[in-house]
């Protein structure tokens, strides 16, 4: 187990190193100069913009040739240190830590109450197929399948926060007082966000689940149970789910990382302070180091969510030897 | 190599065939016997078969395939002028009969009519205000207290009305965000020293001229410096007309005079008969910046912006004596003594197309605004033409959404369609070479896919979309952003194709053809692909579904098709403000529904192939 999981580490590296080269090179291709659009507005003649444009770049290191910045800034990332923020005149890291923080609140809430639905009902909809129950939840995640992830918004928003005016229709909790209070002030604001991205992930892992099942339940080993006269109870539970879990592992790890990179619409519009909005206000104002940033932490989170993919296989199914 | 151009040839056909008759109604209605059935069936025919079967699929391909006919054909048939903008006719809603009086209104009979941009109000022999149309910000709700007072003028402007009452008090109601149809309290002041004896409304602001010949602006006069009245012409004003960023004045010498924005083609190509007085003006209407005044022997003078055939007179005009006109946007209407009516200008709303009935009557009274012409005619009748509506509304800009959802619809269809094939073509050609030579090109290529693959997808659309902006075209931009969305979403198709070859290869058929001595890209061509094409064919379809939501989601964001180009996602980005997703449902809800049905539609036949494609499905 720790030796597959060392191999399987060691393997991502090149893998990674790949991918940072790709991105940095991509970063450095793009058309204009951030350099430019940090010196202050103050300064007003050409040998004092002249002097902090080369000051500037001095700084962030942009006057080196781009395999030197390519080094320096993978060395530096390794360390954690993602360079400074042209916008917010911060360190990335400082920029982005509360966002991710406020992601990840929002995007546990969504995977345990997406899980806590989808697995059931996928199960009675393969159990119970073409009864009511099964088509009413098969036309629901059709249209969740089809549906935009901002009109879910943003019919949320329009009964909820204007109709009803029972819950804001964006923004972030504030005014914390350290209570318990703030635990409400949190759930109210969270509470749409939540809904609509739990909502459009429903719809694919509902069928996910359900597809899996119908498998399971079609193998010739179910029929053994059903022969030998267990109840039908332990064959769905104890035999047939079971092994369905191999391709919800799977989906768990897949829709970890779809998660997070599916939430800046749904973010947008509720003006929730994380990372997917962040990366699109980072984008507007041209402020690539947070962009570049935001990408390797995607792509990394990709990559560790394949490796616990694989764990998860082996946990759930003896015959997967890791090795 | 003439062999291996065949095998090509043939598998080309064979997938041909395939698709072709994925889309024939005609041959699988031949009756056939159970048994017949069993023998004869390909296995694309009976996909076919299983295809058409499933009433939920067909209703899908039915769905999906009237919204592409309207979609391209209504784009064909509607060029992309019609988008140009109309800021006056901003957030209509969607509705019908603007200029439809009603019997109410028109069994009052009316003595006077007024129009907004979307309604009219008439005002009636009894002395009440009648209203008809669609209503906007409440002008078509007339107050009941109004109706118990004694009414003498009505004015409309473009979303709000004044009326004046027989003791010169003035009211209004509709839109006020301007405060444009309550008195100011500064004006209230001075009526107690001077009587207001006509009104007047435009956009956004009101006027009254008072028996002092002064005239009194309020409303939104920010812009257009509307309520600075020049003080050689206050004073002198006996009669106004209105347009959006002036009023013509006729003032007691029967001159004009200009006031509100200056250095307009109003002003800088005034003619010079009127400014060397050489005629005394009775009636004036101005459209935006072309005007039209009548002198007391019934000639017509117009000036200013040439546009919409605006200076060009009609026929015949000339030889009547004209005692009245009327504007409305970029239309003219005037009428002779004796009773005849000349219109002229743009026709773009039928302004133009005076109705039969009208033709041989004797007409009173005219009134003109906007885009649409009325007319009282002498046995009391009113009549009303021009702009009928929107079917599905206007957005921010005053653009018909209907003509917007057609061509956005094209764009957007268009894109997710272009992005599909695009990562079809990858996906399968990597899956096809990687499944079928394995070892080193396998690892190479695969490694390649996990290192795409691990580029999150969403993000990454929106990084690349980014970087392409702004320097590039309309056409250009749509390309790429096709391109990015092609080209970032294919690892999974080659990861699933790969396993099907990887499957496929093991068989017994490919070590035949093998031993025959076949060359692998023919085995590959010839055998295998047309092994795994129902998988691409499902897959791309679903992937098709895909990126016309994630184009929809692009652009919604602003990193994909960007305005003017419509697209269904760009059409809401707007919609994130909570006024229009109150006030102006028609914005948001129609693009989206609109996603969610060609979404939904494609979805339906996608399941329907993969459902028709299942070998369990065949089992009898």
């Amino acid at each position: 187990m720790v030796k597959f999981f060392l191999r399987r580490f060691f393997s991502l590296i090149p893998v990674i190193i790949i991918i940072s080269i790709m991105l940095f090179g991509i970063f450095k291709a793009m058309p204009g100069d951030p350099v430019k659009l940090m010196i202050p507005a103050g300064v007003k003649t050409e040998e004092l913009r002249q002097f902090y444009y080369d000051t500037i770049k001095a700084r962030l290191g942009l006057d080196k040739s781009i395999p030197e910045q390519y080094v320096r800034w993978m060395y530096n990332t390794m360390q954690g240190d993602f360079g400074i923020s042209t916008s917010f005149q911060r360190p990335v890291t400082e920029v982005i830590a509360t966002p991710l923080k406020n992601s990840i609140r929002l995007n546990v809430f969504v995977l345990v109450f997406s899980f806590l639905v989808s697995i059931p009902v996928g199960i009675r909809s393969a159990v119970k197929r073409h009864s009511l129950f099964d088509s009413f939840w098969q036309v629901f995640s059709l249209v969740g399948l089809s549906m935009p992830v901002f009109f879910i918004g943003l019919i949320f928003i329009y009964v909820f926060a204007i109709t009803l005016r029972l819950l804001p229709g964006g923004g972030m909790p504030f005014m914390m007082k350290g209570d318990w209070t703030d635990i409400l002030a949190w759930a109210r604001y969270m509470t749409l966000p939540v809904i609509t991205l739990t909502i459009g992930s429903l719809a694919g892992t509902i069928r996910y689940v359900r597809n899996a099942m119908i498998e399971i339940i079609s193998k010739d080993f179910i029929r053994t149970a059903r022969s030998k006269g267990l109840s039908e109870k332990v064959i769905i539970y104890s035999h047939a789910f079971k092994n369905a879990l191999i391709p919800v592992v799977t989906l768990v790890a897949g829709s970890l990382v779809g998660l997070f990179g599916g939430a800046a619409i749904t973010e947008t519009i509720f003006a929730w302070n994380g990372i997917g909005y962040v990366l699109i206000q980072a984008l507007n104002q041209r402020d690539y180091m947070v962009v570049l940033a935001m990408n390797m932490f995607y792509a990394v989170l990709t990559l560790s969510a394949n490796i616990i993919m694989d764990i998860g296989y082996a946990l759930v199914d003896p015959r997967v030897k890791l090795k | 190599m003439d062999k291996k151009g065949n095998a090509f040839l043939r598998t080309i056909g064979s997938f041909g065939r395939l698709v072709g008759s994925l889309f024939s109604f005609g041959k699988m209605k031949k009756p056939i016997d159970t048994l017949a059935e069993e023998a004869i069936m390909s296995p694309s025919k009976v996909i076919v078969k299983n295809f058409f079967r499933n009433k939920l699929a067909i209703t899908g391909l039915i769905g999906f395939s009237i919204m592409l006919s309207v979609v391209f054909i209504g784009a064909a048939l509607n060029p992309l002028t019609i988008l140009s903008t109309n800021p006056i006719m901003r957030n209509t809603k969607p509705g019908l009969g603007y200029s439809k009086i009603t019997s109410a209104a028109q069994n009052a009979g009316l003595v006077q009519i007024s129009n907004g941009t979307t309604y009219g109000i008439g005002l009636g022999k009894d002395g009440d205000v009648y209203s008809w149309g669609q209503d906007v910000l409440g002008a078509t709700k007339i107050p009941a207290e109004i109706n118990a007072l004694q009414i003498k003028k009505i004015a409309s402007g473009d979303r709000h009305a004044i009326i004046m009452t027989q003791s010169g008090k003035v009211y209004g109601w509709g839109n006020n965000n301007f405060k444009q149809s309550t008195v100011p309290a500064e004006i209230e002041a001075v009526l107690m020293l001077e009587n207001v004896v006509d009104i007047l409304a435009g956009d956004q602001y009101s006027a009254i001229i008072t028996d002092k010949n002064k005239i009194h602006v309020w409303g939104t006069t920010f812009a257009t410096g509307l309520d600075i009245v020049p003080s050689r012409y206050q004073g002198r004003i006996v009669k106004a007309a209105q347009a959006p960023f002036n009023i013509i004045l006729i003032l007691d010498d029967g001159s004009i005079g200009i006031m509100g924005q200056p250095q307009t083609m109003l002003e800088t190509s005034f003619p010079t008969q009127l400014a060397n007085k050489e005629v005394t003006i009775v009636d004036a209407a101005v459209t935006v910046r072309t005007a039209v005044v009548v002198d007391t022997v019934g000639q017509v003078i117009v000036w200013g912006e040439n546009e919409h055939g605006l200076l060009i007179l009609p026929e015949g005009i000339q030889n009547e004596k004209i005692v009245s006109v009327e504007a409305g946007r970029s239309h003219f209407i005037a009428l002779s003594a004796s009773g005849k009516i000349f219109v002229w200008g743009s026709n773009d709303y039928k302004q133009l197309e005076i109705p039969e009935e009208v033709l041989g009557k004797k007409v009173t009274s005219i009134a003109a605004n906007y885009y649409q012409t009325y007319v009282i005619t002498e046995d009391g009748k009113s009549y009303g033409w021009g702009q009928d509506g929107y079917y599905l509304g206007t957005d921010d800009l005053g653009r018909d959404m209907l003509m917007r959802l057609i061509h956005g619809g094209r764009v957007t269809m268009t894109v997710g369609a272009v992005a599909v094939m695009i990562s079809t073509t990858i996906g399968l050609l990597v899956g096809l070479i990687s499944g079928f030579y394995g070892g080193w090109i396998d690892n190479i290529l695969m490694r390649f896919t996990e290192v795409i693959n691990s580029f999150p997808f969403l993000p990454m659309a929106i990084t690349l979309s980014s970087f392409v902006g702004g320097v590039l075209t309309q056409t250009e931009r749509l390309l790429l952003i096709m391109i990015i969305l092609g080209v970032i979403s294919w690892t999974g198709l080659a990861r699933l194709v790969r396993g099907q070859i990887l499957a496929e290869r093991e068989k017994d058929f490919v070590l035949a053809a093998r031993a025959l001595g076949i060359r692998s890209n023919v085995i590959i061509l010839r055998h295998i692909l047309p092994n795994v094409i129902n998988v691409v064919i499902v897959s791309m379809t679903l992937g098709y579904a895909g990126s016309l939501l994630t184009e929809a989601g692009l652009s919604f964001l602003g990193f994909g098709v960007i305005p003017p180009s419509p697209s269904w996602g760009n059409m809401l980005t707007g919609a994130q403000d909570s006024t229009v997703i109150t006030f102006y449902w028609w914005r948001w809800i129609l693009p989206a529904v609109a996603v969610l049905i060609a979404a939904l539609t494609v979805n339906i036949i996608g399941d329907g192939l993969r459902d028709a494609m299942d070998p369990k499905n065949n089992e009898k």
